[in-house]
């Protein structure tokens, strides 16, 4: 599928014709590609707030194995 | 720079947080932390300052998460029997002539920034559902922005066996999106 190998390296110009053809006649798979897209775009924004943070134990853990290694 | 004493108090959350998105469990991230911090405690001297100590960090980071894949990878690439995906059930989605057999929905644009990170979060939990060796490559290409000659590099696969399986991945982590949007 062009619409994924396009997210991975670049297409070739009578590729991204044919891709360009077939998404104007293909409504599903322009939205498969927008889709696609939204996925990559909301990958890339780091939302730290909502994810955990390191626990109590694995805080324990890892300052012990520093003094170790000072 | 500050004492190496602090780092965990200052940027453990931070780097925690930033391994936890990439690496698929929270063991393989909290490792991941520890030994960012050891090699970092070899190194100090060889901090120049002309970054932040943060980004300093997330740099020794970033190449301790490829360096875990790359390890997990080869633990797991023997195929197990019970591999519970069938990837027939991706086909599925297209008839015999690659057409799609549902209607695509249209995601739409999330605009509040609650909206924005409940998706983030339900992206997280699919991402961690995906099976090892798709969230592998998942994360290398997407997470670590790795191009495709470094991963079949970094999981000894070949070319087409990287397309298909970051399709794989893609396609899992479009339909487990599609039913929280």
């Amino acid at each position: 599928m062009l619409v994924t190998q396009s997210l991975d390296r670049r297409l070739t110009w009578s590729e991204r014709m044919s891709m360009g053809i077939h998404l104007a006649i293909c409504d599903n798979c322009a939205r498969f590609m927008r889709q696609m897209h939204a996925l990559r775009t909301w990958l890339s924004t780091e939302d730290e707030s909502t994810q955990p943070g390191l626990s109590e134990e694995s805080r324990e853990r890892i300052s012990q194995k520093l003094r170790e290694g000072e | 720079m500050s004492d190496p004493a602090l780092w965990l108090e200052e940027h453990g959350d931070y780097l925690f947080r930033y391994a936890r998105r990439r690496l698929y469990t929270d063991e393989l991230a909290e490792d991941a932390v520890q030994e960012t911090l050891l090699a970092a405690l070899k190194a100090r001297e060889k901090f120049a300052g002309a970054s932040s100590e943060r980004t300093w960090l997330t740099g020794i980071l970033k190449h301790k998460i490829v360096d875990t894949i790359r390890i997990q990878a080869r633990e797991i690439t023997a195929p197990s029997g019970s591999d519970a995906e069938d990837p027939s059930d991706w086909e599925a989605l297209f008839d015999q002539s690659g057409h799609w057999l549902e209607t695509v929905r249209d995601w739409g644009d999330p605009s509040s920034e609650l909206e924005k990170s409940r998706i983030r979060q339900a992206l997280d939990d699919c991402f961690r559902r995906l099976k090892p060796a798709l969230a592998q490559i998942f994360s290398l290409r997407e997470l670590s922005g790795l191009g495709n000659e470094e991963i079949c590099k970094e999981l000894n696969i070949t070319a087409t066996n990287a397309w298909v399986m970051l399709h794989r991945a893609r396609l899992f982590l479009r339909e487990c999106l599609d039913t929280r949007i």
